[in-house]
C-alpha cells in the first residue's frame, strides 16, 4: 500500500472514462475479462468495449436478474466477469442472484453500481438507492468499496481481477475529484487515513470524502483541528484503523451517501461500543427516506449530508463542549 | 359521456406539451414519450372513466412527460408545473410518483414492474366487481424483464378480461435495436402462447387505437386483451424519428428550436383541448 494525496479537489477524472479505460488496459494484457450490461452500455463508459471487443464483451438487454446469475456463472470456465447497472439495478432488484449464483455459489463477480444515492439525479426514487450497502453487507463474504474518486475506483477494478471474489463497487459515473495520485495503491479491506488532527475525527464514504475535506478546511480555519478517514471498504470494515485513530478524537463523525438504517454509521457505531470508544458519536446520513429528482448540491442539502452539515455538526459540538 | 375532442389533436397536444416541458428542463426521455402520444390520447381523450374510476398504469415509467402532458390537459396540474419538469422541489419527476402529482395513480420507473401492480389493481378490482377497467402501457424493451411474463401468466391465469395492455414497439431500447440487443419478438405467437388475445396494430394511427379498443370493450369476451402497437420512437417530430436512436436526449440547439417550433405550431391544438377559445 502506498499511496499519495493529490491536494487539489479540482483536478477531476469522469468515471465512466476510467471504467472503460480500465477494462481496456486489462483485456489488452490478456486478462480473462468479460464486461456485462444491461441496455446501459451507453451510459457505462464501456461502450468502446462492446464495439471493439466482441469476445469480451456481451449486452443482456434489460435483465438484470439474468444478467447477475449468468455472469458469475462465466466465471466457472475462467472469465472474471464486471457487470454494470445503476445501482438500483444491481441490488434491490437481484439481491438472491447476488446471494446464491455469485456468493453462496463462490463465483466471482464484479458489480459496478453507477449513480448511487443523490447521484441519481433527475431519475428519482426508482433510480436512487439508500439501502445498498444494507443489502450488500448482509450478504456473507461479499465486499463492498465505496471508491472516494478515479484511482480508488481503477484500483478495486484491478484488485478484483487479480484476486476475484465479490465486489460491490458503488460509484458515480461522473467528473469527480481526485483524492489520491495516479497511480497510488490501497490494500484489501484497509482504509485510508487522508489527514490528521485530534479534536474531530470524521469518516467517510465514497464521494462524501471530497465534502469531509473540505469540512475540514472550514473547521481548520476556525481552530479545530481535524482527522479525516476514506473508509474505502464498507465490508470488511478496518476495525483496525478505526480503533486506533477514534482513540485520538473527543468526537467523531460518519457521513454517507445512504439511510443511516444499515450504512457506516451503523457499522462504525457498533465498532465504538464494542471498543468501549470514550468518544462522542454523530452519525450523517439519510434518515429514512426515499429518493427525489434534484440536482447533486439540492440532495445533499435535503437530506443534511453536505460539508455545511458536517460543519455544523461539528461546531455544535465544539460550542457545546467549551 | 366525457367531453371529448378529436383524438389526432389531443394527441398533438400531448406532443406539444411535452415540447414545452422538454424546452423548459433542456433534456427528456423524448423518444418513448412521443411514440405513445396516440394511445395516451385516444385513452385520456376517450376511455379512461372517472366513475367507475378506471386506472392507468404507465409501467415504461421513463415516458412521464408524456403522462403529465395528458394529466395537465386534464387539468390536474398546472401550466406553471409543467416548465418544472425535475427541477429542484418539482412534482414532476422523470418517473411517476403517486404519491406527489395529482392524478398519478402507480408510482413506476424500474421496469417490469409497473406491470405487475397492474394485474394486481385488475385482480382487485375484478374481485370486488367494480367495473373498472386497467390500461397499462409496457415498452418493448421493458418486455426483456422476466417479471413482465410472470404478470401475463398471472393475467392469463386469472383471466383478467378487466386488463388491457399495450406494448409500445417502438423496435429501440437504449443501447440500440430490440432485435440486436436482446431478440426479435414473434408478439402474435408469444403472447397467443400465454393464451391472451392479440391485436397487431398501427400505434400511432389513433383511428385503429379507437376501433381496437372499441370492439375489445364490446365483445367483452372474458379474455385479457394485448395491443400490440406498432409505433415510430419519436414519432411526431421527423427530426427525431429519423435520428439513430433518440431515447433521452439532452437537447442541442438544433433539437430545442424543433421542439420549440413545434410547441409554436401547435399550441392552437393545447388551447382547445384545454378548452379555451380565443
Ligand atoms: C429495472 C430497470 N432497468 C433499467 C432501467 C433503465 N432504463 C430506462 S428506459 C430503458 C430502456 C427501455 O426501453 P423501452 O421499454 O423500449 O422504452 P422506449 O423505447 O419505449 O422508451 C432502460 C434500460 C430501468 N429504468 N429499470
Amino acid at each position: 500500500m502506498s499511496w499519495e494525496l493529490q491536494n487539489n479537489l479540482d483536478s477531476k477524472k469522469e468515471i465512466r472514462e476510467v471504467y472503460g479505460n480500465t477494462l481496456e488496459s486489462m483485456i489488452k494484457e490478456g486478462k480473462d475479462i468479460m464486461v456485462c450490461d444491461s441496455d446501459l452500455v451507453g451510459s457505462s463508459g464501456a461502450g468502446k468495449i462492446f464495439e471493439t471487443y466482441k469476445e469480451n464483451s456481451v449486452n443482456f438487454g434489460i435483465c438484470e436478474q439474468n444478467m447477475i446469475a449468468a455472469a458469475a456463472s462465466m466465471s466457472v470456465m475462467g472469465y472474471k466477469p464486471f457487470v454494470h447497472s445503476f445501482s438500483p439495478f444491481v441490488s434491490r432488484r437481484v439481491m438472491d442472484q447476488v446471494y446464491v449464483s455469485a456468493g453462496f455459489s463462490k463465483n466471482d463477480l464484479h458489480i459496478y453500481a453507477s449513480e448511487p444515492g443523490f447521484w441519481s439525479q433527475y431519475n428519482g426514487a426508482t433510480h436512487t438507492t439508500f439501502e445498498d450497502f444494507a443489502i450488500m453487507r448482509s450478504i456473507p463474504e461479499i465486499t463492498v468499496v465505496s471508491p472516494s474518486d478515479p484511482v480508488t475506483f481503477a484500483w478495486v477494478m484491478r484488485y478484483y481481477a487479480e484476486h476475484g471474489g465479490v465486489f460491490y463497487n458503488r460509484c458515480t459515473r461522473r467528473n469527480i475529484p481526485m483524492i489520491y495520485k495516479e497511480g497510488s495503491t490501497f490494500a484489501y479491506g484497509k482504509s485510508n487515513l487522508i489527514m490528521e488532527g485530534s479534536d474531530v475525527l470524521i469518516i467517510a464514504e465514497g464521494s462524501m470524502v471530497a465534502d469531509a475535506l473540505e469540512a475540514a478546511k472550514r473547521l481548520k480555519d476556525r481552530g479545530i483541528s481535524v482527522g479525516v478517514i476514506d473508509l474505502l471498504f464498507i465490508k470488511p470494515l478496518d476495525k483496525e484503523l478505526i480503533d486506533q485513530e477514534v482513540r485520538k478524537y473527543k468526537l467523531v463523525i460518519s457521513v454517507e451517501n445512504h439511510n443511516i438504517y444499515g450504512g457506516i454509521g451503523e457499522a462504525i457505531g457498533a465498532e465504538l461500543a464494542l471498543q468501549h470508544a470514550d468518544c462522542e458519536f454523530r452519525r450523517l446520513g439519510v434518515h429514512d427516506r426515499y429518493g427525489q429528482v434534484g440536482t447533486v448540491d439540492y440532495l445533499k442539502d435535503i437530506y443534511q449530508i453536505s460539508s455545511e452539515h458536517i460543519v455544523k455538526t461539528a461546531l455544535e459540538y465544539v460550542e457545546h463542549h467549551e | 359521456m366525457m367531453r371529448q375532442v378529436d383524438n389526432r389533436e389531443y394527441a398533438t397536444a400531448i406532443r406539444a406539451v411535452i415540447s414545452e416541458m422538454f424546452v423548459a428542463r433542456g433534456d427528456g426521455h423524448i423518444g418513448g414519450s412521443f411514440s405513445i402520444a396516440d394511445v395516451m390520447a385516444v385513452l385520456f381523450n376517450k376511455y379512461l372513466r372517472e366513475d367507475p374510476k378506471d386506472w392507468f398504469v404507465l409501467s415504461k415509467g421513463h415516458a412521464g412527460p408524456a403522462y403529465y402532458a395528458c394529466l395537465y390537459l386534464q387539468k390536474k396540474i398546472s401550466k406553471k408545473d409543467i416548465t418544472t419538469l425535475n427541477a429542484n422541489g418539482t412534482i414532476l419527476p422523470s418517473h411517476p410518483d403517486r404519491n406527489l402529482t395529482p392524478g398519478v395513480q402507480c408510482s413506476t420507473g424500474s421496469l417490469g414492474q409497473g406491470i405487475s401492480q397492474a394485474v394486481g389493481i385488475a385482480y382487485a378490482n375484478k374481485l370486488k366487481k367494480t367495473g373498472a377497467l386497467v390500461y397499462c402501457i409496457v415498452g418493448d424493451g421493458e418486455l426483456n424483464e422476466g417479471e413482465t411474463y410472470e404478470a401475463l401468466e398471472f393475467a392469463s391465469n386469472k383471466k383478467l378480461n378487466n386488463l388491457i395492455i399495450c406494448i409500445d414497439s417502438n423496435k429501440k431500447q437504449v443501447d440500440g435495436l430490440i432485435k440486436d440487443v436482446s431478440c426479435d419478438y414473434d408478439y402474435q405467437k408469444l403472447f397467443e402462447g400465454l393464451d391472451l388475445t392479440v391485436h397487431m396494430i398501427l400505434g400511432n394511427d389513433v383511428e385503429e387505437i379507437d376501433d381496437t379498443l372499441s370492439e375489445i370493450l364490446a365483445a367483452d369476451d372474458g379474455n385479457c386483451h394485448v395491443l400490440v402497437l406498432n409505433t415510430i420512437k419519436g414519432k411526431g417530430i421527423s427530426y427525431f424519428e429519423d435520428a439513430e436512436n433518440c431515447h433521452h436526449v439532452t437537447f442541442n440547439e438544433t433539437e430545442l428550436k424543433e421542439l420549440t417550433k413545434y410547441r409554436m405550431e401547435n399550441e392552437g391544438a393545447v388551447k382547445h383541448v384545454l378548452g379555451i377559445t380565443e
